[in-house]
């Protein structure tokens, strides 16, 4: 018989660096799951992009136990790093304080792409562009379906 | 105050982008809600100035409030450990809470209440440790528990006959909890705050054992080497079966040789002599 579903949580943690603290602590602990099995795993699972801030989903079950998805980091974080910057823009809509390319909004989008609710990389392109824009980030060049 | 908690109110679309910009700020986690999230960052990490910013660039593109709060640290993990069942590793081993009553005798009894800390025998490793610990001779030898937790395998290795067991953690509740432990098996067991690196031990150990993350073990293989006798025992884990090639790297330059694994699950214990 399928194990009955208590309910779900969204965290983002840094890879490999999952600890008692919160929000792990405060959100399982309050659930009865046990947060230092959680963190043995989720560190394990994850070492190889420590640092990294990842999404997981956490499955919890009426019987305390549970599992977890961990996702691609978000789309945003990825931006950040593809730009290059450690600070957004002060004014986004104003002021591009950095850019992107189309190229790497692509690379980006087929990362994304298993989390995403897109059908094709190009749908994910827009959304992720998306991003780019309300983050204060200019997408340099011409959109490949506009070329 | 141990963290710094901040409770944003905004729409799911910016949710995923001030994350990555408090992430930047000192904030390391965040949870979701139904009115947008809840980050947390240490109270060393935090940069108030650059959360004000980032806060005040957005809300002029976005409706959006927030709050600061200080949040001290507790023992969150209560729920779970007053309600833990004890663990049975063959007839050889019990590990029971104080308020458990064991039905049959064990040749080896740990008590542990848990407070927060790695180690109730409830994680495959724990189990894989303590059955590795019980195939290698302890008596009247040296012991180091590295990253201790709540000092069950040192309680383990002193249950084993080890004359001399040391202990030590990097977490300050696993110090405080590792001694309540000691204490509640009549254990006289030293622990000691910090990293291998920060340690200064008297003496090397014969044997070592490490139930930490690969990235740890292998950043302080070196170090562990350095405490060790010429044929001592390191006994690892905290890893994946997949993991043992990347901690090999590290081990057979220091002249760690691989004698055996077991496995339960994907996690592994590994059995290293150093030549």
């Amino acid at each position: 018989m399928a194990k009955e579903i208590a309910g779900y949580l969204k965290l983002q943690i840094k890879g490999g660096a999952a600890n008692p603290s919160p929000p792990v602590g405060p959100a399982l602990g309050s659930k009865g799951i046990n947060i230092m099995e959680f963190c043995k795993q989720f560190n394990a699972r994850t070492q190889d992009k420590a640092g990294q801030v990842l999404p997981v989903l956490v499955t919890y079950y009426a019987d305390k136990s549970f599992e977890f998805v961990v996702k691609t980091p978000p789309a945003a974080v990825l931006l950040m790093n593809a730009a290059k910057l450690k600070k957004g823009s002060s004014e986004p809509n104003r002021v591009k304080v950095g850019s992107v390319s189309w190229d790497q909004v692509k690379e980006i989008a087929e990362t994304k792409m298993p989390d995403l609710n897109a059908f094709t990389v190009e749908a994910a392109m827009r959304m992720v562009a998306g991003t780019a824009r309300s983050m204060g980030l200019k997408v340099e060049g011409t959109a490949p379906w506009e070329a | 105050m141990e963290f710094v908690e901040i409770k944003v109110n905004c729409t799911p679309e910016f949710g995923d982008i001030l994350q990555a910009e408090l992430a930047e700020a000192g904030f390391s986690s965040f949870l979701d809600n139904e009115k947008g999230f809840d980050g947390w960052a240490e109270v060393d990490a935090y940069e108030a100035e650059a959360t004000k910013e980032v806060m005040a660039r957005y809300a002029a593109m976005t409706e959006l409030s927030y709050e600061v709060v200080e949040v001290e640290k507790q023992n969150w993990n209560e729920e779970w450990e007053k309600n833990y069942e004890p663990i049975f590793i063959g007839d050889q081993v019990a590990i029971h809470a104080d308020f458990h009553q064991l039905e049959k005798d064990f040749p080896y009894k740990i008590a542990i209440n848990p407070k927060m800390s790695f180690g109730t025998g409830h994680h495959q490793t724990t189990r894989l440790m303590i059955q590795n610990m019980l195939n290698i001779d302890h008596q009247q030898k040296r012991v180091l528990d590295a990253g201790t937790g709540t000092g069950i395998l040192a309680i383990m290795a002193q249950l084993l006959g080890a004359a001399e067991v040391e202990s030590y953690d990097i977490d300050e509740w696993c110090v405080e909890n590792s001694k309540e432990n000691y204490a509640l098996n009549n254990m006289e067991i030293p622990v000691h705050q910090g990293t291998i690196a920060e340690m200064n031990f008297e003496k090397p150990f014969d044997i070592l054992i490490a139930n930490i993350n690969r990235n740890v073990l292998v950043h302080e293989m070196k170090d562990y080497v350095a405490n060790m006798v010429a044929g001592g025992h390191l006994l690892l884990s905290g890893f994946y079966e997949e993991d043992i090639a990347i901690i090999e790297e590290v081990t057979a330059p220091l002249g760690l040789e691989k004698q055996s694994f077991i496995k339960e699950g994907d996690w592994v214990s590994v059995h290293f002599i150093l030549k």
